[in-house]
């Protein structure tokens, strides 16, 4: 069993991030010895980033100061002036301080100066990791903060601890219910045919592949592997390592105080998009969320692109299973946050 | 010995049939089919792994000249049943073919897998041999074939890189280098028409920039008005053009809305004409 203060920390989703809050704890020393370095914390959504944040707060309580960016900001009078006296500053989101048009960098150059001309201040920023990675390459913002942590993914062990640290021993109960039938991964099939002239049967012969039991023998379960290790060898899969996208996935397939391998939806996504589409999928994950308003703002400039165009893209994407709404928001569902990733560096819109 | 080799070499040529032409020709016809599947898988393949597509392509080529290969050593080996000594004694025969009039034939042959060992340009290249410019499709033995910017397939002889230069726009990469040119009023704000057009670029849905693909911004003056060069690369060679029409496009929605004009028509006709 773990202890309380373990657990306590496991229920959080910095489980893991020792080795992260450990950097930034030597940065704010360095600081308060008179050395300043901005940090830049770079993830994809669900990460905990922000968790990464409240955690920093609940270690210097009395000398923070949080800004949290939730939509995007279109001018420069939004960003709040740093006045108070605190040291350290947090800035969560900062990606929302740009868009990708003309005229788009206008706030995110002002919060940069901003960033460098207060010397008293020790500037903790948080990214979406594509929207910096765009902007390091397009703006070499990465000079304004020497510091740049990418918030590591999980491993196995640690997020079979981090999923079931909420649960007692022994309380949810892993149910192998899926049928494993020795199936053949290559079978003849016989088709017979009508000959038209003779009016004789022929039999035509075709190689079957079976496509899920090639991937089963290659990748996947042992026979005698455990319900446990299939559920949670396909979460981590499903999730890279993201611990939020993580308990999305066990949230859905738990039917407390049971999980079964037969709820386990290894479908991938096949996402077929045209050129506008893809781009607009681009803008969806490099915001986390976007509403459709913004998108549209983005999309007059770079595609010359109407309302009824971006209702269909939009149509098609949530028809696909890739996207949702929330409120006026759309972002990338959590379980297809690593297909969609895959599939826009494969096209090389995400680098 | 050479003589008997030769007496041989003939006898065996004598004693070709109906059956073993048919043979060979089945066999060719064989390599034929086999190598326009394995074009037609790896283009297939290439095409679905985006990522991947040029590096896949670049086997194609390859493993025609095997198949080809192959089938002709077959043909000759086993159908005719011919010897080393007997295959060198043809290889003399070809020579003289080759001085008599087939010249060209294996001049193209020869330049063919010379493209392919050297690796002069790759199918899906964007290259300018001669005066043609287009993608390259598919490199045969004989020659090149190219796809326009306006969809024409175009037959280019693999020798003519002996005689014309071969400049390939991305040799091999994904993305290539495409620069546009835009001209301003003289009396312009300059700073704020480099900024536009930067932004332009790096905004673009097309764009690529990483470290050794940089974005750059040049300005050049002329007497009567001033142009800005835009240096950038597109993701996918294939989106050159629109890639240059998209921030032409946005660039001067911005220009006009800023106030910043081009230079008036009879500036630069007149400066054209001198």
């Amino acid at each position: 069993m773990t202890e309380p203060d373990e657990k306590e920390s496991m229920k959080k989703m910095i489980f893991g991030m020792d080795e992260t809050i450990e950097r930034i704890k030597t940065a704010i020393s360095d600081f308060e010895s008179g050395r300043r370095i901005n940090i830049a914390i770079m993830a994809l959504p669900y990460a905990g980033k922000s968790e990464l944040l409240k955690e920093i707060v609940k270690m210097h309580p009395h000398n923070v100061t949080k800004v949290t960016f939730s939509s995007i900001v279109n001018n420069e009078e939004e960003i709040p002036l740093v006045k108070d006296d605190n040291k350290i500053m947090l800035f969560d989101n900062c990606h929302y301080l740009y868009m990708r048009k003309i005229g788009g960098f206008d706030v995110l150059e002002k919060f940069l100066e901003m960033v460098v001309s207060t010397d008293d201040k020790l500037c903790i920023t948080t990214w979406n990791i594509h929207s910096w990675n765009y902007l390091n390459r397009a703006m070499d913002i990465g000079r304004y903060f020497p510091i740049q942590i990418t918030i590591p993914q999980m491993g196995h062990g640690d997020m079979k601890k981090f999923l079931l640290s909420e649960y007692e021993e022994d309380e949810i109960k892993f149910i192998n219910d899926t049928k494993i039938e020795e199936e053949k991964i290559f079978r003849i099939i016989k088709k017979p045919i009508k000959e038209k002239f003779s009016h004789s049967n022929i039999n035509l012969y075709t190689l079957k592949i079976n496509y899920i039991a090639l991937r089963t023998m290659f990748f996947n379960k042992k026979p005698d592997e455990t319900a446990e290790s299939i559920i949670f060898k396909e979460i981590l899969r499903l999730s890279s390592g993201n611990p939020g996208v993580a308990t999305e996935i066990w949230d859905k397939w738990l039917e407390y105080p049971i999980i079964r391998t037969s709820s386990i939806d290894t479908i991938d996504t096949n996402i077929d998009l045209g050129s506008t589409g893809r781009f607009v999928l681009y803008l969806i994950l490099s915001m986390g969320h976007i509403k459709k308003e913004e998108m549209k703002n983005i999309l007059n400039w770079s595609c010359n692109i109407d309302d009824m165009l971006i209702n269909k893209i939009l149509f098609e994407m949530q028809n696909q299973d890739i996207i949702m709404k929330n409120a006026e928001y759309y972002s990338v569902k959590p379980e297809r946050l690593y297909v969609v990733v895959r599939y826009l560096q494969n096209i090389r819109l995400v680098w | 010995m050479v003589e008997s080799e030769v007496e041989t070499f003939i006898a065996n040529f004598e004693h070709v049939d109906t059956q073993t032409l048919l043979l060979s020709l089945a066999i060719i016809v064989m390599a034929v089919v086999l190598a326009k599947i394995v074009a037609f898988l790896l283009t297939k393949l290439s095409e679905m792994s985006w990522r991947y597509r040029l590096h896949l392509k670049t086997i194609i080529p390859f493993l025609k000249v095997l198949i080809y290969s192959f089938a002709i050593y077959y043909i000759l080996a086993s159908v005719f049943a011919l010897s080393l000594s007997h295959l060198v004694l043809l290889s003399g025969l070809i020579g003289a073919a080759i001085g008599f009039g087939l010249r060209n034939l294996f001049e193209d042959i020869a330049a063919g897998v010379i493209i392919v060992m050297e690796k002069t340009y790759q199918v899906g290249d964007r290259i300018e041999m001669g005066k043609y410019y287009g993608e390259v499709k598919d490199i045969g033995l004989r020659s090149t074939r190219l796809i326009t910017p306006d969809d024409d397939l175009v037959s280019a002889p693999n020798n003519l890189i002996f005689t014309e230069c071969v400049a390939s726009g991305n040799s091999g990469s994904s993305e290539m280098m495409a620069s546009l040119d835009i001209y301003i009023e003289n009396d312009s704000d300059v700073d704020l028409a480099m900024k536009i057009l930067r932004e332009a670029v790096i905004t673009s849905r097309f764009v690529y920039i990483s470290p050794t693909r940089p974005v750059t911004i040049l300005l050049n003056d002329h007497p009567f008005y001033k142009s800005l060069k835009a240096r950038a690369y597109v993701n996918d060679l294939r989106d050159e053009f629109v890639f240059r029409s998209d921030i032409t496009r946005r660039t001067w929605n911005e220009f006009y809305k800023r106030g910043i004009r081009p230079p008036k028509a009879h500036i630069i006709s007149d400066v054209g004409n001198n």
